[in-house]
């Protein structure tokens, strides 16, 4: 290849850039952001009021809400940052994208996973696992369109008629290799039927993987791109190169090697053995550090500029999404000390955290870029400036608003549960007297949501106007221009030349070597934590040796089955923490060994309603019925939604020998009997209960119906496992 | 063996193992953006995407 010299083959140059596949996905960013935002409201208000879900079971939170995660990060986020990579490559590289077909088959592919994720997640099927709710034949078909754009961009690379390789493109292959490598490991499960899979990891184990995976899909999808982003388009729009490129180089190493880390301080205080944790405290402190360092790197690039950031709206997104971005990283570390987490893990202030991040970093990078983007692309002005303006302050205003009412909320609720009286009990027994304190600020939240929004529109408003307002025959000539950029290729051979040769090319500048060893850098962490916890706790292991754990019966596995297709983790965790506060209000804190067969695990990580790990036997049958039939007859304050459909519809046991067997090779103890005949057995238990209820009072003709089976695996929670 | 290895050792010390093998990574990459011919380097490439051809 003519770049490994340096000397440029200008008879070879491709000189058309692929715009077109950036105004697509542009496009795609910023429909699936008004998407994704409206979802983000629609949630926020079912749990200011369960009514908002009208009813219907498609609509509940515990379905909406991965369909509104889903939406943000990577419908709107995935196609705003293929936008800007697309966009940006081509340019720092010199060359048109590797291949239009693959581009294409990219830009579709993705639209339909969209479509997919829209279509399966109101149905209820899901895998019950956060951010990675969507079923197996979805998983490979993201892993397909993944590996298209991986390809079309390190062909690209391989290709560049530039020798050098900018840091931006090292966050985008730092974000290809390792998103990959995660969604791969996450997605290891056993299919039971089409729409329906177990994962091959149980308990703690699958907490472990999940949250390794949860947490670096922010690092490595919400992050690293979006970091590429600010080295590219911060210099472009202040027309100055980054503040410190030697910095650059080090936030991206030290990055790289320290988030893959982080993902215990999802699961302190829990059975997550304390090495672990302890590992995902040190790293997340650490973590602080290159965050910051690249936030620096990033408004340090506006000095002496600061003039124009108060008229350019674009700066001003940028800017301040920068800031975000450290505010977050800030928070961040903070909260996985443990003793800060103990007050805001399963709490609003986390919601109030990923906020900061996905509206104030994430949204107004997006922006930002689209503000840059439309008028560039379609050679021309933006329609109206002082509509960005706007833009800009209902957007950072609304994210306040958020982001206050949300700390709020979790901080005052998690002191009122922890509150314990001078007697050593609890001063709010009922968890609901938490909540009916913090259903204002749902609303206030959602308020903040709207001018969110609002601000949106305004955008949108802008950006059809511009298009529209693009004189016809400039964009066609502008077509033709933007087809043939005229390259100054002799003076910058000549520069070339001088350094293209050395060391700094050698480990810089090679796309193979860059990939390698940012796949060591994270592999790295990844080893240390995930294999000793492999190794540790399995089904031979001390820890579990202690204990005898009875797996669920079929009644009861499909009433887990049914848990998890209505989205119960939620709102619910099934984890009681070894801290002082969930020991007195849900007992004797969870053991490994009571998740050891839970294939996915159910740990949760929020807290809308009380923790139900041992909420077996607290109440009769009959109060669970009347409880999902309206949980208001019961407790008149509940927020809860009402799972009415649940006592109608038929429980559909077509599946549930395969389940079994499933679940058996993965390894739990079944014998071949239990599988012949769990349908059978799960028949006989629900008529059962059904009569049972009937003799408690109540409804009649409820044998064979979902309602049995939840109600047979809520009364089983915290009775399985016993000490030997 | 290497199970208990594993838990014996490993466990206790992986923040140490994590610790030093960050600082390797950091320090490793200190001294590479400071070396003798990286200044004419960086200050090439911290431009490249301010070169006027790419609009
Ligand atoms: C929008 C959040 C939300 C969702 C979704 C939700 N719950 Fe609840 N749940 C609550 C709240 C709040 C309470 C406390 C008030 C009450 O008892 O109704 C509660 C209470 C409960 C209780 C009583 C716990 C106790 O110890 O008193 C049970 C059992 C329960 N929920 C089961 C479920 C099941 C099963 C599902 C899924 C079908 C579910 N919940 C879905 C919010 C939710």
């Amino acid at each position: 290849m003519s770049t490994s010299t340096g000397v440029i083959n200008t008879e070879k140059f491709d000189h058309k850039y692929d715009d077109e596949i950036v105004k697509y996905f542009l496009m795609a960013t910023i429909i699936w952001a008004g998407v994704a935002l409206l979802l983000g409201i629609y949630a926020a208000l079912e749990l200011a009021n369960y009514k908002f879900n009208l009813g219907l079971q498609w609509l509940t939170f515990g379905r909406i809400r991965p369909l509104h995660t889903n939406a943000a990060i990577f419908a709107f986020g995935g196609n705003g940052i293929f936008a800007g990579i697309y966009h940006s490559s081509q340019r720092l590289l010199k060359t048109r994208l590797f291949s239009d077909k693959l581009s294409w088959f990219h830009f579709w592919g993705w639209q339909l996973i969209i479509l997919a994720a829209a279509i399966t997640l109101p149905l209820g099927l899901t895998q019950g696992k956060e951010y990675h709710e969507l079923e197996w034949p979805i998983n490979i078909a993201v892993a397909i369109v993944w590996i298209a754009f991986g390809i079309n961009l390190l062909q690209t690379i391989r290709r560049r008629k530039e020798p050098h390789i900018y840091v931006a493109l090292w966050f985008y292959i730092a974000t290809f290799v390792t998103i990959a490598l995660l969604y791969v490991v996450n997605s290891i499960e056993i299919p039971v039927s089409w729409f329906n899979s177990y994962p091959v990891y149980a308990g703690v184990q699958d907490a472990l993987v999940q949250w390794w995976y949860g947490h670096n899909a922010v690092a490595f999808f919400l992050t690293t791109p979006f970091l590429g982003l600010m080295y590219y388009y911060i210099p472009k729009a202040v027309n100055k190169p980054v503040y410190s490129y030697r910095l650059s180089v080090v936030h991206f190493w030290s990055l790289v090697f320290i988030y893959i880390w982080a993902g215990p301080h999802h699961l302190l205080n829990t059975a997550l053995p304390e090495w672990a944790q302890t590992l995902g405290v040190i790293f997340s402190v650490m973590l602080w550090i290159p965050s910051w360092g690249g936030m620096i790197n990033g408004l340090m690039t506006l000095r002496g500029s600061w003039d124009k950031v108060k008229t350019d709206p674009i700066l001003k997104f940028l800017a301040t999404g920068t800031i975000f971005y450290g505010m977050s990283t800030f928070e961040g570390p903070l909260l996985s000390l443990k003793s800060v987490n103990e007050v805001a893990h399963y709490s609003d202030w986390i919601i109030a955290h990923v906020h900061g991040g996905a509206l104030g970093w994430n949204g107004f990078i997006l922006f930002g870029m689209v503000y840059y983007l439309v008028p560039r692309l379609w050679k021309t002005e933006l329609y109206n400036k002082s509509l960005a303006e706007t833009h800009f302050w209902l957007g950072t205003i609304g994210i306040v608003i958020y982001i206050v009412s949300m700390w709020t909320a979790g901080i005052a609720q998690s002191m009122m549960l922890n509150a314990v009286d001078a007697t050593g009990h609890l001063v709010y027994p009922d968890f609901v007297q938490t909540v009916v304190r913090i259903v204002p600020l749902y609303y206030v939240r959602s308020l903040g949501g709207l001018m969110y929004f609002v601000g949106y529109l305004l955008m949108v408003y802008n950006v059809v106007k511009t298009i529209k307002g693009a004189p016809v025959a400039l964009a066609a000539s502008a077509k033709r221009e933007e087809a043939n950029p005229v390259l100054k290729l002799d003076t910058q051979a000549l520069v070339q030349e001088s350094i293209s040769e050395g060391p700094h090319r050698v480990l810089e500048g090679f796309p193979m070597v860059m990939t390698v060893l940012a796949v060591a850098a994270v592999l790295v962490g990844t080893m240390i934590e995930l294999i000793p916890m492999i190794t540790s706790t399995n089904a031979q292991s001390e820890e579990f040796a202690a204990f005898k754990v009875k797996p669920l019966t079929s009644l009861q596995l499909a009433g887990r089955d049914i848990y998890v297709r209505e989205g119960c983790y939620l709102c619910h965790s099934q984890m009681i923490r070894t801290t002082v506060g969930d020991v007195l209000r849900y007992g004797p804190a969870s053991e490994t060994a009571d998740s050891m067969y839970d294939h996915p695990f159910q740990w949760g990580s929020k807290r809308t309603g009380p923790d139900l790990a041992r909420v077996g036997g607290k109440y009769p049958d009959l109060w669970h019925v009347r409880h999902l039939l309206n949980p208001r007859d019961i407790v008149p304050q509940s927020i809860m939604p009402t799972y009415s459909w649940l006592l109608e519809q038929k429980l559909d046991l077509g599946t549930i020998e395969r389940r079994f067997s499933v679940l058996k090779m993965l390894g739990v103890p079944y014998s071949d009997e239990d599988v012949k005949n769990a349908a059978e057995n799960a028949k006989k238990d629900s008529i059962a209960i059904a009569e049972d209820l009937v003799k408690q009072g109540g409804p009649q003709g409820l044998e064979n119906k979902e309602i049995t089976a939840l109600v047979a695996y809520l009364q089983s929670l915290g009775k399985q496992t016993e000490k030997r | 063996m290497i199970k208990q290895a594993l838990q014996h050792y490993l466990f206790g010390s992986a923040s140490c193992i994590a610790m030093f093998a960050f600082l390797g990574v950091f320090l490793g990459t200190l001294f590479w953006v400071n070396r003798k011919d990286a200044k004419k380097y960086y200050s090439y490439i911290q431009n490249l995407p301010l070169d006027e051809t790419q609009d």
